[in-house]
């Protein structure tokens, strides 16, 4: 007779899907660390000012490719049956969308890292000062956004997954969803730029075009999160095949 | 399926309901809405190989599921050793096995069952245990892409002897294998299930046979 585990549930598989996530997604990882770390290092180097302005700017996109192992993993698990085991195992379909959202941000956590502090470790090295502009692209929008746009991604990607039959390559949700998860950044850029051409950006203004963006995907976030229960029903985390 | 497993898993009638370790009462279930199963109903008590047999499509893999509480019935309950399927008591009282390897991608063979063993509360001599009973510890340091079918089901199979459970649910295991390998894993199977509640899905008679002899 087996004995029962009072604390089963209380095992977690974060860490070692975060491990797994790290190798399996390890093309976006370094991908993703490498451009934006030297894109941020370059423009460090030779223009302070057009890394202010630009840095805060383009590193969430790459924070989004470099965050695809979470994703990868995800949709391999169903495919292969590892979810199925999983949630016989007791672990909630819940637990196991958590799992890969955590994953995720945990890998966003690590390019940003990098990118960060390869950048500003030259930027700062180069005795350039620390500027409002700067204080308010990297900690209010950049890192947010990179954590935002990823999850959003992340979540759009589990959806795809779990609502579509298995599709491989460029076609598949993992080839797809870096391009729909960089659709916010990438917005918020090209506003930004397209503002920029009618004249210098107030502080107020960038402030209100960024808090804009940040909050259209923290919503849109949320919306999925808590739409889980109700459109990803147990039976889409099992296999297809 | 419309109560057809009834004829191959008996309700045991005389068996006292402080043994059953399974337990279907008019059970409805399906996916998405779609009813597979029609009010199914049987109890199974004494430890033993029970084959439910039937063709593709007859909806086996939906009974186990429903047994391993996988799928949520749409009517009708299912006990596992006297408690409801959805408490984990239950759950930690059975193994679920499909046709699926289920290895996690990214994991060496021994890291796949540190991952299972994890998530089932095994410990790291248990994971030693299992690589030398199943024969598989050469095995330990490859990735999932770099064995055969049979050593891939060799080592999905081990998962589910890492921790004992009363209650074995074997949703076609050998399915996808050649004669051979799955004949070794017939007998490892009951090898390694002596004295156990075995309940083992086939479409193919002669497995049938063989496995229920």
């Amino acid at each position: 007779m087996a004995t029962p585990n009072a604390d089963y549930t209380s095992r977690s598989l974060l860490s070692v899907t975060v491990r797994r996530a790290s190798i399996t997604g390890r093309f976006y990882l370094v991908y993703g660390s490498f451009i934006s770390s030297l894109l941020g290092v370059i423009l460090a180097h030779f223009s302070a000012a057009s890394f202010s302005a630009s840095y805060p700017l383009f590193v969430p996109i790459f924070g989004v490719v470099g965050s695809m192992g979470g994703l990868v993993v995800f949709t391999s698990d169903r495919t292969k049956g590892v979810l199925e085991y999983l949630i016989a195992y007791g672990y909630s379909p819940r637990r196991l969308f958590a799992d890969a959202l955590l994953t995720t941000m945990a890998l966003v956590g690590v390019v940003m890292g990098i990118s960060d502090s390869a950048s500003l470790g030259v930027y700062f090295a180069e005795g350039n000062p620390v500027t409002s502009n700067l204080v308010i692209g990297v900690g209010v929008y950049a890192v947010p956004m990179a954590f935002a746009c990823a999850a959003f991604a992340s979540t759009m990607g589990v959806y795809w997954t779990t609502l579509s039959s298995p599709r491989q390559g460029i076609n598949s949700p993992v080839g797809l969803i870096p391009f729909i998860g960089i659709l916010p950044a990438l917005v918020t850029l090209l506003t930004i730029v397209t503002l920029t051409l009618s004249g210098p950006l107030s502080t107020d203004t960038l402030l209100l075009v960024l808090g804009s963006a940040m909050g259209i995907v923290a919503f849109l976030v949320i919306f999925l999160v808590a739409g889980m229960g109700r459109f990803l029903r147990r039976e889409r985390f099992l296999s297809p095949s | 399926m419309s109560q057809s497993v009834s004829g191959v898993l008996p309700n045991n009638p005389g068996a006292s309901d402080d043994h059953v370790e399974i337990e279907c009462r008019s059970v409805t279930s399906g996916y998405l809405g779609s009813r597979v199963l029609h009010k199914v109903s049987f109890r199974v008590s004494e430890p033993s190989v029970y084959v439910v047999l039937g063709p593709n499509g007859a909806g086996k893999t939906t009974l186990f599921r429903t047994l391993a509480g996988i799928l949520r019935p749409y009517e009708g309950e299912v006990y596992i050793g006297g408690e409801p399927i959805d408490r984990q008591s239950s759950r930690d009282r059975l193994h679920y096995l499909t046709h699926l390897d289920g290895l996690p991608d990214g994991l060496q063979v021994r890291e796949s069952l540190e991952f299972f063993g994890r998530a089932e509360g095994a410990r790291s001599q248990d994971v030693d245990r299992v690589l030398d009973q199943l024969e598989i510890r050469d095995l330990s340091a490859k990735f999932p892409s770099q064995l055969s079918a049979g050593q891939r089901k060799r080592v999905s199979i081990a998962r589910i002897f890492l921790r004992e459970r009363s209650i074995y649910l074997l949703d076609e295991p050998t399915a996808n294998l050649d004669p051979k390998a799955a004949r070794e894993i017939r007998e490892l199977i009951l090898k390694l299930s002596r004295d156990k509640v075995v309940l083992y899905s086939s479409h193919n008679l002669f497995e049938a046979r063989e496995i229920g002899r």
